[in-house]
C-alpha cells in the first residue's frame, strides 16, 4: 500500500438537471481507516460513491485515489480501487469462478493468482459451494458476496462500499466485517455506506454524516457525541438531521 | 381497482412523456417520446400506402366491399404481426413483471389482478393496432367516410382485435409454457418470435415476387384481392369489414352486428387466457421465481496457466460462455445468417444476374446485416456488466476494440462459412470468390465497427427480448443505417467485379470509417452512466 490517503474528495458537486445532489463536499479516508458514511435517504451518499468509483462524472470538483487524479490519470486511480455497488454488476451467465476470473484478468492479475485468491474470498464469504453455478440462479445476498469479492480480489488501497450488508446473512456479514478490518490493518482505506447505525457504530474508526448533499458532521463517534456521553450514534445522527432539516 | 389502476398507469404515461418543470426526467423519457415520435411517422406512411391502395382499387373498378376487405386484410396481417412480434411482450407482463409482487400481496381478486395485468401489456402489445390498422381505418375514411356510428365503433373494434391474439396467445403460451423447462420460458417466446418471423420471411420473400409480372395475379388488382381474400369471413378482418362496409353505407345495424361478433371473440378469447390463468398462473409464476440451479463450467478448468493475460483474450473467453450460453441469442443469429443470405434470392426472379454477381450480393447482405445482428449487441449483451468497462483500469478504447475484434471472430467465421457454401453452390472459381472477398470484408469491417457504436450509444441493459436490444430512438437509426450501407455496398457489388484501385479506395474508406466509429464507440462507452436508485 501506498502512503498517500486512499481517498482525497475536494469540492465535490454533482447535479442531475436542476437538482443538486451533492453540494460541495470535502471527504478524506486515510490509510488503516474505515469510515461510515450515513445520511438519511437520498442524503446523496450513493451518489458520491459513485462519482469516487469514476462512475459517474461529477460536475465539480477533485477525486483522488490513493494520490492519483480521477479525473485526469483514471487508469492509474481505478486500479487502486475496489467498489461494491447497491445493486451488483454481474455476468448472470457466467459462473462465481469464471466471473472472477474475467475480472482477475481486467486487473491485470495472474491466472493462477487470481484463481487462489478467488478461492480465499469465496470460502471466507461462504460462496466456495455455489461457485460453479451461474450468477443469474444466485440469491441477492450471494449476488452480493459475489460483487464483493470482485472487488476485494486485486487487493486495492480503497475499498468503496454502498450498502454492502443488505441482503447479507449474519455469518456472511461478519465475515465481510471480517475481511475489511483486515484489509483496513494492511493499510487500506474503506469508506462504507450503510443504513445500519450499530454496524457503523461497531465498525468504523469515523464517520461522516451527508445530509441533502452537504457534509453535517464527521468525527470519531466521541467527538460526535461531544457534550452528551451516553448518546448513541442513532442519537447523535437523529439530531443532526434533524437540525439540519 | 380497474379504473384505479388506469388512473396510475395514465399518471405513470404522464410523468413519462412530460416530467413536471425543474424536475429530473425519468430514465427512458426520451426514448418513449422518440418513440410516440416514431409511431406517428409510421402511421403516417401506414395511411398513405392504404390511401394510395385503395385509389389503385378504385381506378381499377373497385367497390365499397372491396376496399372494405382490404382493410381486413390489413386487420388480418396486423393480428399475425400482434402475435409474432408482441405475444412475448404480453406473456412476459403476466408472468415476471416487477410489481407482481406487490400486486399478490395486495387484497385483490386474481381475477382483478389479471385484469390489471392486460391493461398492463395494452399500451406495449398494440403498437401495430395504433400504427398500422387505425391509420388503414383512417384512410377508409378519407375515402367513403364512416360516419359517427363507425366511428364510434371504432374504439370497440379496435380494443376486440387486440384481445383476439392477445387472449388466444397468452392462452396457448401458458400451456405450452407448463411443459418446457421454466427458466427457459423468456427465452422460448422470443425464440418462437424469431422463427416465426423467420418463416413470415421466407414465404414473402420467395412467394410475394413470383407473384408479380405482367402475368401474375398483381396485374389485376380486384383479381388478386379477390383470390387473396377468399375465406376472410370468418375471420375478425372479415368481421371488421363487415362493420367498416355498413358504416360507410349508413347501415348502423350491419355495423354493429359486424362489431359485435368482433367484441364478442375478444371477449373469448379474454375469457380464455382468464381460465387459463385461474388454472396454473400462480404455480407457473412460482415455478419460474423458483427455477432449480443451473451448473456452469467445472471450476478446475477456468483457470489456465500463471502470469498475467491479456484481456482480449479473457473478453474472448468471456464472449463464448455468455453467448453459448444464451440459445435465444444463438438461434437469433443463426436465423439471421440464413435470412441475410438469401435475401439477394429474392431479386432473382426480377433480374436473371450472372452467378459471381448473385454470389456478391448475396455475401454483401449477410456482411452488412452481421453488423446490426452481431456486433450492434455486444455491448447490450454485457447487460449491466458493462459498467465495469467504467470501473477497471482499461481504457475505454481497449475495451471497445476488444468487443470489436470478438464480433469479428464470431462474423467472420458466419462470412467464410456462408462464402464457401455460396462459393460450392453456385460454382463459383477461386477468381470469382476473391472478387467477392474484396467488396465483402471492407463492407464487414465498417458494418462491425457501426454495429459496436450503436450498440454503445443505444444499447438497453434491461432487454428482454434478444431482437431488441437497442432503445427505440436506436433500432430507428440502426435500420436506416442498415439500408444505406446495404444499398450503397450493393450497388457497388452489382457494378461489376472491381478494378485494383477502386478496391483498395473501398477498403481504405471503410477502415477509416470503423476507425472513426469505433472512436465513437468509446467514447459513448466512456460516458456510460448508472442512474442513482
Amino acid at each position: 500500500m501506498s502512503d498517500a490517503a486512499p481517498l482525497e474528495v475536494r469540492g465535490l458537486l454533482r447535479r442531475y438537471g436542476a437538482f443538486t445532489a451533492v453540494d460541495g463536499l470535502d471527504l478524506d479516508v486515510r490509510p488503516g481507516e474505515i469510515v461510515g458514511f450515513l445520511g438519511p435517504n437520498g442524503a446523496g451518499k450513493t451518489t458520491t460513491l459513485r462519482c469516487c468509483s469514476g462512475l459517474l462524472a461529477p460536475d465539480a470538483g477533485e477525486i483522488r485515489i490513493a494520490g492519483r487524479p480521477l479525473a485526469t490519470a483514471p487508469l492509474e486511480a481505478r486500479a487502486r480501487l475496489g467498489f461494491v455497488p447497491d445493486r451488483p454488476f454481474l455476468y448472470d451467465r457466467l459462473t462465481a469462478w469464471e466471473f472472477l476470473d474475467f475480472t482477475g484478468a481486467l486487473y491485470r492479475i495472474g491466472a493462477a493468482d487470481a484463481r487462489q485468491r478467488a478461492a480465499v474470498l469465496l470460502e471466507r464469504l461462504e460462496l466456495g459451494g455455489a461457485a460453479d453455478e451461474l450468477a443469474e440462479t444466485y440469491s441477492l445476498g450471494m449476488r452480493q458476496k459475489l460483487s464483493i469479492a470482485a472487488a476485494l480480489l486485486h487487493d486495492p488501497s480503497l475499498v468503496l462500499l454502498d450498502e454492502p450488508l443488505g441482503g447479507l446473512d449474519p455469518h456472511s456479514a461478519r465475515a465481510l466485517k471480517d475481511l475489511l478490518r483486515e484489509r483496513a490493518a494492511r493499510g487500506a482505506g474503506v469508506l462504507v455506506s450503510t443504513h445500519l447505525l450499530d454496524v457503523a457504530e461497531r465498525l468504523c474508526d469515523r464517520v461522516v454524516v451527508l445530509h441533502h448533499g452537504r457534509k453535517r458532521a464527521e468525527g470519531t463517534l466521541a467527538e460526535l457525541r461531544g457534550a452528551s456521553a451516553d448518546a448513541t450514534l442513532e442519537d447523535v445522527f437523529l439530531t443532526l438531521t434533524r437540525q439540519a432539516t | 381497482m380497474i379504473a384505479r389502476a388506469l388512473r396510475s398507469r395514465a399518471r405513470m404515461l404522464r410523468h413519462t412523456l412530460l416530467p413536471a418543470r425543474g424536475r429530473r426526467a425519468p430514465r427512458g423519457a426520451a426514448s418513449a417520446r422518440l418513440a410516440v415520435a416514431l409511431g406517428l411517422v409510421l402511421g403516417g406512411v401506414a395511411f398513405a400506402v392504404v390511401r394510395l391502395l385503395l385509389k389503385l382499387l378504385a381506378d381499377a373498378g373497385g367497390s365499397v366491399h372491396e376496399a372494405a376487405l382490404l382493410i381486413g386484410l390489413f386487420a388480418n396481417f396486423t393480428l399475425v404481426g400482434l402475435l409474432v412480434f408482441d405475444l412475448h411482450e404480453g406473456v412476459t407482463v403476466l408472468l415476471a413483471d416487477s410489481d407482481l409482487d406487490l400486486l399478490r400481496r395486495a387484497p385483490i381478486r386474481p381475477v382483478a389482478q389479471l385484469g390489471i395485468k392486460l391493461l398492463d401489456a395494452l399500451p406495449r402489445t398494440s403498437l401495430l393496432l395504433a400504427v398500422i390498422l387505425v391509420p388503414a381505418v383512417a384512410a377508409f375514411q378519407s375515402a367513403f367516410g364512416l360516419g359517427a356510428i363507425g366511428w364510434a365503433l371504432l374504439p370497440v373494434q379496435a380494443l376486440a382485435l387486440w384481445a383476439i391474439p392477445t387472449g388466444l396467445g397468452a392462452a396457448a403460451a401458458l400451456a405450452l409454457l407448463r411443459v418446457v423447462p421454466a427458466r427457459h420460458a423468456r427465452e422460448l417466446l422470443g425464440l418462437v418470435s424469431t422463427l416465426t418471423l423467420f418463416a413470415l420471411w421466407l414465404v414473402n420473400s420467395f412467394l410475394l415476387p413470383r407473384l408479380g409480372g405482367d402475368l401474375g395475379p398483381f396485374a389485376d388488382p380486384r383479381r388478386t384481392l379477390d383470390s387473396v381474400a377468399h375465406g376472410i369471413g370468418w375471420t375478425p378482418g372479415g368481421w371488421l369489414a363487415i362493420a367498416l362496409e355498413a358504416a360507410a353505407a349508413g347501415v348502423p345495424a350491419a355495423a354493429l352486428a359486424g362489431t359485435l361478433r368482433l367484441a364478442l371473440a375478444g371477449g373469448l378469447a379474454i375469457a380464455l387466457v382468464a381460465w387459463t390463468a385461474h388454472a396454473g398462473l400462480e404455480s407457473l409464476r412460482a415455478r419460474i421465481a423458483a427455477s432449480p440451479p443451473r451448473r456452469g463450467r467445472a471450476a478446475a478448468r477456468v483457470a489456465a496457466g500463471a502470469g498475467p493475460r491479456g484481456v482480449v483474450r479473457a473478453m474472448l473467453a468471456r464472449d463464448a460462455r455468455l453467448v453459448g450460453r444464451h440459445w435465444t441469442v444463438l438461434g437469433d443469429l443463426a436465423t439471421t445468417v440464413v435470412l441475410w443470405t438469401l435475401l439477394p434470392l429474392v431479386l432473382g426472379p426480377v433480374f436473371d444476374a450472372p452467378r459471381p454477381l448473385v454470389a456478391r450480393a448475396m455475401l454483401v447482405s449477410l456482411a452488412v446485416a452481421l453488423g446490426s445482428e452481431v456486433a450492434a449487441r455486444a455491448v447490450p449483451l454485457e447487460r449491466d456488466a458493462i459498467l465495469w468497462a467504467r470501473l477497471a483500469p482499461l481504457a475505454a478504447g481497449r475495451w471497445i476494440v476488444a468487443r470489436a475484434l470478438g464480433v469479428a471472430v464470431v462474423a467472420g467465421g458466419l462470412v467464410l462459412a456462408a462464402t464457401a457454401a455460396v462459393a460450392w453452390s453456385l460454382q463459383l472459381g477461386v477468381r470469382d470468390v476473391a472478387g467477392v472477398l474484396a467488396v465483402v470484408a471492407p463492407a464487414l469491417t465498417l458494418a462491425l465497427a457501426i454495429g459496436v457504436w450503436t450498440g454503445a450509444a443505444f444499447g438497453d441493459p434491461a432487454w428482454s427480448n434478444p431482437r431488441a436490444m437497442l432503445r427505440p430512438a436506436g433500432r430507428l437509426i440502426a435500420t436506416v443505417l442498415l439500408v444505406v450501407q446495404a444499398g450503397a455496398w450493393l450497388v457497388l457489388a452489382l457494378v461489376g467485379p472491381p478494378g485494383v484501385w477502386a478496391t483498395a479506395v473501398a477498403a481504405a474508406l471503410a477502415i477509416a470509417g470503423a476507425a472513426a466509429m469505433l472512436a465513437r464507440a468509446a467514447h459513448a462507452l466512456a460516458r456510460i452512466e448508472v442512474a442513482t436508485a
